[in-house]
C-alpha cells in the first residue's frame, strides 16, 4: 500500500474509475486489486489483465 | 534523524580548499559579501542532494552548469560530504554519489522535491511561460510514477498497434493478390476477407454459377465441381452429349402408334387364319361361286351361293388386312428399334461422360440430383435395348412416361451447363477461388491477430487517456490548493490591510490547455491584474516567487509527513525585499516552517541580524573573506556595526576601515531608503549607488534634526561629518597609498565614528527597528523605534513638553 505516494494513488484510483464502462467489470476489479497490491506499475501484469478473454 | 550535521565542500566554483558548515542539526544563516563563495557552497550541496550542477568533465556539451562548476578547479578535485545527525552521509565526487541510511532517503526526497530556492530561480518562476511554469510546479506534485506508467502504456499501445498494422497489411497484401484477379466492377475497396468473399460471390452470380446467397463454403463446393467440367474441351463435349441425348429422346415421338396393339391383332388373325392353304382355297371358292348362273346352293355345304360369296370375300379381306398389319408392325418395330438404339447410344455416351465426372459434377449445382443422371442413363439403355428386341409389352405408355421425364431432365442438364460466353470468366473465377482457398488460413489468421492486437492497443490507449485525464484533474486540484497557500503566505508578508499596501495576494490560475498551463494573476488596488509583472515592484515580485516556492515546499512537507526532506536552502532570495517585509518573511518561516531545517545565505547584514533576532534557534556564521587560492574563510558572525566598531579600535590601514564603513552604510542606507521613504527615482532591479541614496538621506535627516531641535543635534552633526562619504566611496578603487594620502587613518576613523553614531542614533539594537517618524517623517511629532521598545524616543519640542531620553 505504501508503494505509491498519495498523489499517485489518487491518480490511479481516478483512472480506474474512468475505465468503468469502457472495459469489463472483471478487468476493472483486477486492476483495482493490482493497485491495492502496489503493482499497478507492472505493465506485464496489466497486459495479462487487459488481454484476458471475456467469459 | 534527517537533520544535517555538517556540509563539507571543496573544489566547487569559488570554493577551493575544503569549507565545512557545522550545522549540528540546526538551522543556519550565513552572511557573506557578494563573490565570497555562498552560492558555490549551495551549488555543492545541490549536487550532493539532487544531482544537479554536477562538475562533470565528461560533459559533451559545455552547459552553463558544467562551466560554472568547472571554471576554476579540475572536476576530479571536487567533493561534497553531507553528514546527518544519525551519522549517515552522502559523498559526492564527479561521476559517483554514494549515500547510506537516512542520507539516502534525504537525497531521494530532495531529488523529487527540491529544497533549493536560488536568487536566479525567482526570475525564472516569474518570467516562465505558463506552460513551463506549470511543468515547474508539477515537479513538486510527484506525478512521475503516473506519467511513467502512462508512457509505458502508450509505448505498449504503439507496439501492439504496430503488430496490428503489420498483420493487417499482410492480410491486405494477400487479399489484394486475389482482388487483382477480380473484374473491375466487383473489385474491393476495403481489403477484408469478408468483402473478398462477397465480391467472389457477386462475380459467381454474374456468371450464373452460384445462387444469390452463396457463402464461402458454397463457393468452394461449386468451384470443386466445376474444376473438371471447365478443364480443356470438357464443357463442349458434355454439351454435345446432352444435345444428342435430348435429340434421341425427342425422336421417340416418331413412333405414334402403339406396336403392342398391332402385335395383338397380328396374333389374333394368325390364330384365326392358321391354315396356310386358306388363301388359295378361298380364291378358288370365290371364282366358282362368282361363276354360278343361278342362286343355287353350294353342292358341298348346301349354303346359298350369295351368302357364301360374302363370307369368302370377308375372309379374303381379313387376310389382306393381316398382311398389311404385319408389314406395318415390322416397319414400326424397326422404327422403334432405330430410335431406341440412338437413345441407347446417347445414354451410353452420357454415362461415359458421367463416369468421367465432368458432366455430373458440373451439373449438380444446377439443381439435378446427383444420382438422377446416371440412373437415367442406365435405365434408358436397358429400356431402349428391350424395346429394340421387340419384347416390350405396353411399350407406348411406358415409353411416353419415361421419355417425358428423360427429356425434361436432359434438357435441364443441357440448359444448365455454363454458356460458352461465360466459360473464360468462370475459369478466372475458379482461379480466384482457388487462390482464396490457399490463402484463406493466412488471411483470416492475420486479420484475427490484427483485430486482437488493435483491440489490445485500444485498451492501452484508453487506460493511458484515463491516466492523462486523472493526472490533470489531480494536478489542477493540488495546484489550486497550492495557489491558496501562495495567497496565504503573500498575505502574511504583504498584509492587504496595511495602509501602504496596494497589491493583493497573487493567484495561480491552472488551465488544462495542452499539457497544462499556470498563469500568474495579481491584484492591484482591488483590481485584477493579468500579469503581476505589469504593476508589482521588483520586491513584490520576488515575494510572489518566494511564496510560490514556500507553498510548494509546505505542500510536500504536509503531504509526505516524516518522509519529507524538511529542508529549505534559500540563497540570497531577499535581495529586492525591504527589511520590514523581510521581517514578515522571517515570521512566516518561524510560524510555518518550524519543522524544517533552514539554511539561509545572504549578503544583507541587517537581514542577517533580524534572522538571529526573529529565529533565535538559528546558528549564524559569516564569510569573513575570500581569496582565489583558498576560497571563502568562515568566522563568527558580527554585524556590520560591530565590525566597524572593532575596526575603529584595531584597523591599521585607513582603507580597511573605510571598507568596513562602506559595508555598514551600504546595508544600512539600503534599508533607510525604505524606512524614510526617500525620494529616489525608480530603477529596475533597485540597484542604487550609495551616492544616490546618501544625498536625499542627508537632506531628510537635516530636516528631521531641525524639527526635533537641540536634542537631535547629534544627528545633524553625524550627517555633516559624513558629507564626504560618497567621495570616499569613489576613492576606494585607488591604490592603498593614494587612498591613505587623501584619507589618512585619523580622518577615516572620525568618519567611522560618525557613521557608527548615526546608525546607533537611528537604529535600535534592542528591537532591531529604525527610529521612524510619527505620524510621518515629514510631519514629525515623534521619532521612535517600536512602541513596545521605545529605546529611541525623541519628541518635537513644539508639540509637547520635551521628553528626551538618552540614546
Amino acid at each position: 500500500m505504501d508503494n505509491y505516494s498519495e498523489t499517485t494513488r489518487d491518480v490511479f484510483n481516478r483512472s480506474i474509475a474512468l475505465l468503468e464502462g469502457k472495459i469489463s467489470d472483471d478487468k476493472v476489479t483486477s486492476l483495482r486489486q493490482l493497485l491495492d497490491a502496489g503493482e499497478l506499475t507492472d505493465v506485464n501484469k496489466i497486459e495479462r489483465i487487459l488481454r484476458a478473454e471475456e467469459p | 534523524l534527517k537533520s544535517i550535521k555538517s556540509i563539507a565542500v571543496r573544489g566547487i566554483r569559488g570554493v577551493r580548499k575544503e569549507v565545512t558548515l557545522n550545522l549540528e542539526g540546526k538551522s543556519l544563516v550565513v552572511r557573506g559579501d557578494n563573490g565570497t563563495g555562498k552560492s558555490s557552497i549551495v551549488a555543492g550541496l545541490m549536487w550532493a542532494l539532487t544531482g544537479a550542477m554536477e562538475p562533470s568533465p565528461r560533459a559533451k556539451k559545455a552547459t552553463e552548469e558544467a562551466y560554472r562548476a568547472n571554471i576554476l578547479e579540475k572536476a576530479s578535485d571536487a567533493q561534497v560530504v553531507v553528514v546527518l545527525m544519525d551519522g549517515s552521509q552522502i559523498t559526492a565526487i564527479p561521476g559517483n554519489v554514494t549515500d547510506s541510511g537516512d542520507a539516502a532517503l534525504l537525497r531521494t526526497n530532495c531529488h523529487s522535491s527540491s529544497p533549493f530556492l536560488l536568487r536566479r530561480q525567482l526570475l525564472g518562476i516569474l518570467e516562465a511561460r505558463p506552460v513551463d511554469r506549470f511543468k515547474y510546479l508539477e515537479t513538486f506534485l510527484e506525478l512521475e510514477t503516473a506519467d511513467s506508467l502512462r508512457e509505458d502504456l502508450v509505448a505498449r499501445a504503439r507496439d501492439h498497434q504496430r503488430v496490428a498494422d503489420d498483420k493487417r497489411a499482410e492480410a491486405e497484401r494477400l487479399i489484394e493478390a486475389i482482388n487483382s484477379r477480380i473484374p473491375t466492377e466487383h473489385r474491393l475497396h476495403r481489403l477484408k476477407w469478408s468483402t473478398l468473399v462477397a465480391a467472389l460471390g457477386a462475380w459467381a452470380r454474374k456468371l450464373d454459377t452460384a445462387p444469390t446467397d452463396a457463402l464461402w463454403p458454397a463457393l468452394l463446393e461449386i468451384a470443386a465441381r466445376l474444376q473438371t467440367l471447365m478443364r480443356g474441351e470438357e464443357l463442349a463435349r458434355s454439351r454435345s452429349l446432352l444435345v444428342t441425348a435430348v435429340d434421341a429422346c425427342a425422336t421417340m415421338t416418331e413412333c405414334p402408334e402403339d406396336p403392342s396393339s398391332l402385335a395383338d391383332k397380328v396374333a389374333s388373325l394368325s390364330n384365326d387364319l392358321a391354315d396356310g392353304q386358306l388363301v388359295e382355297l378361298l380364291e378358288i371358292a370365290r371364282t366358282y361361286i362368282a361363276g354360278q348362273k343361278d342362286d343355287s346352293d353350294c353342292p358341298l355345304c348346301g349354303a346359298a351361293s350369295p351368302n357364301l360369296l360374302a363370307r369368302v370375300e370377308e375372309k379374303l379381306a381379313q387376310l389382306e388386312e393381316l398382311r398389311l398389319s404385319q408389314a406395318k408392325l415390322s416397319q414400326n418395330i424397326s422404327s422403334w428399334r432405330s430410335a431406341m438404339e440412338r437413345l441407347a447410344r446417347a445414354m451410353s455416351a452420357v454415362r461415359s461422360a458421367i463416369a468421367g465426372g465432368a458432366l455430373t459434377e458440373g451439373s449438380i449445382h444446377l439443381g439435378l440430383n446427383g444420382e438422377d443422371l446416371p440412373q437415367l442413363a442406365g435405365d434408358g439403355i436397358e429400356t431402349a435395348r428391350a424395346l429394340a428386341a421387340g419384347k416390350a409389352g405396353s411399350i407406348k405408355a411406358e415409353v411416353e412416361e419415361v421419355r417425358t421425364t428423360w427429356l425434361a431432365t436432359l434438357q435441364q442438364a443441357r440448359d444448365a451447363l455454363p454458356s460458352e460466353a461465360n466459360a473464360e470468366g468462370i475459369r478466372q473465377l475458379l482461379g480466384a477461388i482457388e487462390a482464396g482457398r490457399k490463402a484463406e488460413l493466412a488471411i483470416t489468421l492475420a486479420e484475427e491477430v490484427a483485430e486482437r492486437e488493435a483491440q489490445t492497443a485500444g485498451f492501452y490507449d484508453t487506460f493511458a487517456d484515463a491516466i492523462r485525464t486523472s493526472r490533470q484533474d489531480v494536478a489542477q486540484a493540488l495546484l489550486n490548493k497550492i495557489s491558496g497557500l501562495v495567497g496565504e503566505f503573500y498575505e502574511a508578508i504583504h498584509p492587504s490591510q496595511s495602509i501602504d499596501e496596494e497589491t493583493g495576494a497573487p493567484t495561480i490560475e491552472i488551465q488544462r490547455r495542452a499539457a497544462g498551463t499556470a498563469h500568474l494573476r495579481g491584484k492591484f488596488h482591488a483590481l485584477d491584474v493579468d500579469d503581476p509583472r505589469w504593476v508589482y515592484s521588483d520586491g513584490h515580485l520576488d515575494t510572489v516567487a518566494i511564496c510560490i516556492f514556500l507553498a510548494l515546499r509546505r505542500f510536500r512537507a504536509d503531504r509526505d509527513g516524516a518522509k519529507d526532506c524538511r529542508l529549505l536552502v534559500l540563497d540570497d532570495v531577499v535581495l529586492s525585499v525591504d527589511l520590514s517585509h523581510g521581517r514578515r518573511f522571517l515570521d512566516l518561516l518561524r510560524e510555518r516552517f518550524e519543522d524544517h531545517q533552514v539554511l539561509i545565505l545572504t549578503h544583507n547584514g541587517l537581514f542577517c541580524d533580524w534572522c538571529v533576532q526573529k529565529l533565535p534557534a538559528f546558528k549564524r556564521l559569516a564569510i569573513t573573506s575570500w581569496s582565489l587560492e583558498a576560497g571563502p574563510r568562515l568566522g563568527e558572525y558580527r554585524s556590520a556595526l560591530e565590525y566597524v566598531e572593532d575596526q575603529i579600535e584595531h584597523a591599521a590601514h585607513p582603507k580597511l576601515l573605510a571598507q568596513a564603513v562602506m559595508n555598514l552604510m551600504d546595508e544600512w542606507l539600503g534599508q533607510a531608503r525604505f524606512e524614510y521613504a526617500l525620494a529616489i527615482p525608480a530603477r529596475r532591479g533597485e540597484e542604487y549607488t550609495l551616492t544616490e541614496i546618501w544625498e536625499p538621506f542627508a537632506k531628510q535627516m537635516a530636516a528631521t534634526a531641525k524639527a526635533l531641535g537641540p536634542d537631535a543635534a547629534a544627528l545633524s552633526s553625524c550627517v555633516n561629518d559624513l558629507r564626504d562619504l560618497p567621495k570616499m566611496r569613489n576613492r576606494l578603487a585607488a591604490h592603498d597609498n593614494d587612498f591613505a594620502r587623501e584619507y589618512p587613518l585619523v580622518t577615516v576613523r572620525e568618519m567611522a565614528i560618525a557613521a557608527a553614531k548615526l546608525v546607533t542614533f537611528l537604529y535600535c539594537p534592542v528591537c532591531a527597528n529604525f527610529a521612524t517618524g510619527v505620524p510621518s517623517i515629514r510631519e514629525l511629532e515623534l521619532l521612535r523605534c517600536s512602541p513596545r521598545c521605545e529605546k529611541i524616543r525623541l519628541v518635537r519640542p513644539s508639540k509637547t513638553k520635551p521628553e528626551v531620553q538618552p540614546v
